[in-house]
């Protein structure tokens, strides 16, 4: 009869679904943090982009383990070796940098505002199994170096793969996605999981040179981050870096493995977003948060001024915002805005 | 005495409708017209004896090859009769047959239902059509084989015909063809985008199948896609594995938007599920379920019936779903459909493993010692046609998608609803208490008259009131809890609301989905299908595709992505459990990834994937 077909459930009752929650603490390894972050967590999407929307943490787990089965299967990656992220802080440095934290590879993130020698310096010396170019700049500027005959000829891997020895990230997928099985999938989880804390988790290369932190010493300052500022459920962090710093990198982990945060990347200039999105965290340069504070000071001392203060903030900055991270110190005039309307200021050499 | 009450004051409806005509019907945006009243149904040719449009189960494989051979070409499919047959269905003895003879290659015999009183009630039961479909030329264009009525139920969609099992049967015969045809995202998209571009407006609920479906790379993103176009019910025809051995896809996959499964599920022990070639297969089974209920994915199990196989598990399987309601609802019996690696049969198999719905009729009553009767308590799923004529008419012309209506043939199926105490296990079919049968005339009454929705639930309200014998209800239920019930499987229409569900009580289904195959075949079926596959091609019967002359194989083959053979040295193989082994349970799973072989060097040895899984070099 009609009941199999009705809405509401004409095939018997179903139970109540079982939502997953966060768990407390923090776990010994960054992939066991993204694990953690997959299996329990309780918010509409992990990561928010003009890429991807608004990504549920499904998509982002699927392309992790595609790339981290495509790594495997195609290019060499293992347990102990090296692979490369270099570019901007976009949807597909977390993809990548999961991808391979969670098979026992350390991620060799450079920012894209590396300098050339810096940049050759240390591919050479990571030997990475292959490199994830995350903007379409980024891609270009390691092709030309490749052309000119100065870049190692290892794997490029890039979203908008224009011409060129690129390895298209739809194709990666596409292969990746063929070995996606449950099998495949649950072993990578498992990897995941068992990490040995002492091994090699990151290097982060900047123009300042270069630093490597194991997982237990990464996951160290993970735990600072979540102790110091415990998320809560409906947190928005907005990221709008410059160029990818060491704290970015590790906010952008503890935001995914927390299971509560949603992630915002934007982009350069564009912070209309900001105050659209209403975020808890915000993690900008410090000129833009110095460009955003000029006249929002109190204009009255005291208390007095405090309101007029908050309402200006929030009008560009929303209404949610509990602290901002900068990656240098913001002027006076600015620290005392913020200070003002009560946001904690949390400058990167604190991280 | 609530009953004579009702009794009393339904009578003095019939007045008012004499002397007020009826109103007109609502004719809502997404149907082709205005809805029709009963009397304006139409109905296939049905009773016995009576001929029909049928196949011959040999001209249909030679006409098969020709066209995957080059020899004839697909427009001859289309545009004329390939291997069409007339057929006789006829009583003999208490038996209900099809005989067919074809020029070339003789008679063919096979049985419909071992009770011809059963298949007339069933028969006599059926309302009548939904709609004509209108401009669906785009998607329903397969000559004969076009589904031609109906606003139908589930768009079925294969995403792949790789599998991640060898079962015996398979009605696609899977990882057995060769060749690898499996939809990239696009085509989904195009799919699902085609199939709400015409009228009746499309059956909201999409099942993604296969093949294992859980074994594409975009079921997760197709659930979330057809959620976006508007599918209300997200599904997948899957065999449990990926669930059972990734727990967290379960959960994926009801974020990205799965509502429910249809578990393949064969019986309650590893030896009833023997024929799928797996010795834990039933342990696996259970703990999918566990995964999926936790995750709040919906389950129901789908058992293929076959006579002499595992039919002597129809009521323990039902038993299982009443123990375990927390967790699934009512099981979907499917008698066996020889069809696919299953076509080669012989007739002396056949006919020994044939098994219909008379079969299962009789065999649950057998179970439950006439507790379920054959006679009383078993209504074709067109049936419920009355129950979404009320719902359109309730929800008026604004509504933007039709009620599901489930308008098939009364030949396609059955199904008999069964209410069930959740706390003290007591439960009754429906029917032993309330008179479905004087429910639905009733509702037709309601939905001709096309009152206002005042009078209308006025109406619906004593009809319920004067079909509830309370002397031989459940004890505990009444006509409002009735009401309640009835209100929550039509999506809150009868309230205006659906109130979250509160009740000890609940409503399960046995279903019988009898699917058709070269020896049954009847055209005046395929053309009111309610489960079209949503192909590359356009949306064919679901019959049409799996059997009748094989639009399965012929569009497969045409779409086909590459040869199973390059496919497994480009991409190498997926895991496949077969050969009677156990598959491995999840805290038992290997600690390294498996390796996908780049070469078909896995071949030479004859030894699969070299993971130790068990899958097979063939």
């Amino acid at each position: 009869m009609l009941l199999y077909i009705t809405a509401e459930d004409v095939l018997g009752s179903s139970p109540e679904p079982r939502g997953p929650g966060p768990l407390p603490g923090v776990p010994a390894t960054l992939g066991a943090l993204y694990d953690r972050g997959m299996r329990h967590h309780a918010r509409r999407a992990v990561l928010q982009c003009a890429e991807l929307q608004a990504a549920p943490d499904w998509k982002l787990d699927r392309l992790v383990i595609r790339i981290a089965l495509y790594g495997r299967e195609k290019l060499g990656l293992e347990p102990g070796t090296r692979a490369a992220v270099f570019g901007r802080l976009g949807w597909l440095w977390p993809a990548a940098e999961c991808a391979v934290q969670g098979f026992g590879a350390a991620a060799v993130g450079i920012a894209h505002d590396v300098p050339d020698d810096a940049l050759l310096a240390a591919l050479r010396e990571a030997a990475p199994r292959f490199v994830v170019a995350t903007d379409v700049a980024s891609a270009k500027r390691l092709l030309e170096l490749r052309a000119s005959g100065l870049g190692p000829r290892v794997p490029l891997i890039a979203a908008d793969a224009g011409a060129g020895e690129v390895l298209p990230l739809g194709q990666l997928l596409e292969l990746g996605g063929t070995f996606d099985t449950a099998e495949r999938a649950q072993a990578f989880r498992l990897l995941c999981r068992r990490l040995d804390p002492e091994s090699e988790a990151l290097w982060h290369v900047s123009a300042r040179g270069t630093e490597t932190l194991s997982h237990a010493r990464a996951i160290e300052r993970v735990a600072l981050r979540l102790r110091a500022r415990p998320p809560e459920r409906g947190d928005l962090a907005y990221l709008q870096p410059p160029s990818v710093t060491l704290a970015s990198r590790l906010a952008l982990a503890a935001y995914v493995g927390d299971g509560l945060t949603e992630t915002a990347l934007g982009s350069d200039g564009a912070m209309g977003e900001v105050a659209r999105l209403r975020p808890h965290a915000l993690r900008v340069g410090a000129d833009w948060l110095e460009a955003e504070c000029q006249g929002c000071a109190p204009r009255w001392p005291a208390a007095l001024g405090r309101s007029g203060a908050r309402r200006r903030l929030q009008q560009r900055l929303g209404d949610r915002l509990r602290y901002v991270e900068t990656e240098r110190r913001v002027d006076e005039a600015t620290a005392a805005t913020v200070a003002a309307v009560g946001i904690d200021l949390v400058v990167e050499q604190q991280l | 005495m609530l009953q004579q009450l009702g009794e009393k004051a339904w009578q003095a409806f019939p007045a008012v409708n004499v002397r007020v005509p009826e109103g007109a019907s609502v004719a809502p945006a997404w149907a082709p017209g205005a809805l029709p009243k009963s009397y304006e149904r139409t109905r296939p040719p049905l009773g016995y004896p009576r001929e029909t449009d049928s196949l011959c189960p040999r001209c249909v494989v030679e006409t098969r090859k020709a066209i995957l051979s080059g020899e004839r070409a697909l427009s001859d499919l289309v545009d004329g009769h390939l291997g069409e047959v007339k057929a006789t269905l006829y009583e003999k003895g208490n038996e209900v047959w099809i005989s067919k003879t074809c020029p070339d290659h003789g008679s063919f015999d096979d049985i419909l239902s071992i009770d011809a009183g059963f298949s007339r009630m069933i028969e006599a039961r059926y309302p009548g059509r939904d709609f004509r479909t209108l401009g669906d030329r785009l998607v329903h264009r397969h000559g004969t084989s076009s589904v031609r009525y109906g606003r139908g139920a589930v768009l079925t969609v294969d995403l792949t015909n790789r599998c991640n099992m060898m079962c015996n049967p398979c009605f696609m015969d899977a990882n057995q063809v060769g060749y690898v045809h499996e939809l990239t995202f696009e085509e989904v998209r195009k799919i699902l985008d085609d199939s709400v571009s015409f009228k009746p407006r499309r059956q909201m609920v999409v099942q993604y199948s296969g093949g294992e479906p859980t074994m594409s790379p975009h079921f997760l993103e197709a659930c979330a896609y057809a959620k976006k176009v508007g599918y209300t019910l997200v599904q997948a025809a899957t065999n449990g594995l990926r669930f059972a051995i990734e727990p967290e896809f379960a959960y994926q996959a009801k974020e990205a938007g799965l509502d429910m499964v249809y578990l393949q599920f064969d019986g309650t022990t590893n030896e009833s599920n023997r024929h799928r070639h797996i010795s834990n297969l039933f342990d696996v089974k259970q703990i999918a379920i566990d995964n999926l209920a936790a995750a709040g994915v919906r389950i129901t199990p789908v058992v293929t019936v076959v006579n002499g196989v595992n039919n002597e598990m129809v009521g323990p399987i039902f038993d299982y779903c009443m123990k375990n309601h927390t967790k699934m609802g009512g099981p979907a019996f499917q008698p066996v459909s020889f069809t696919g690696r299953d076509e080669d049969v012989t007739d002396e198999a056949r006919l020994r493993q044939r098994y219909t719905t008379s079969h299962l009729a009789h065999d649950l009553a057998r179970f439950y010692g006439g507790r379920i009767d054959p006679l009383r308590d078993w209504y074709p799923l067109g049936s419920a046609t009355a129950i979404a004529a009320l719902t359109d008419h309730l929800k008026g012309p604004e509504a933007e998608f039709g009620q599901l209506s489930c308008g098939c043939h009364p030949n396609c199926g059955a199904a008999t609803m069964i209410l069930h105490n959740r706390k003290t296990d007591v439960w009754a079919p429906i029917t032993s208490f309330f008179d479905l049968d004087r429910f639905f005339r009733d509702l037709d009454v309601v939905v001709d008259s096309a009152r206002g929705r005042a009078l209308t639930l006025t109406q619906l309200g004593l009809s319920f009131l004067r079909n509830f014998d309370e002397k031989k209800a459940p004890a505990g239920m009444t006509p409002m809890g009735l009401v309640e019930l009835f209100n929550g499987k039509m999506g809150g229409s009868v309230t205006g609301e659906q109130r979250k569900q509160e009740s000890d009580w609940r409503i399960t289904t046995i279903l019988s989905m009898w699917f058709q195959d070269l020896w049954n075949y009847d055209f005046r079926r395929t053309e009111m299908c309610v489960i079209p596959y949503g192909t590359q091609e356009g949306e064919i019967s679901f019959c049409a595709y799996n059997t009748g002359v094989g639009w399965r194989n012929i569009i497969e083959q045409m779409r086909a992505v590459a040869t199973t053979k390059d496919w497994y040295a480009q991409r190498g193989r997926h895991q496949i459990y077969a050969g009677n082994r156990p598959v491995a349970l999840p805290d038992a799973l290997k600690r390294r990834l498996p390796v996908v072989a780049e070469t078909a060097a896995g071949d030479a040895h004859g030894g699969g994937c070299g993971t130790g899984c068990g899958c097979s070099s063939s």
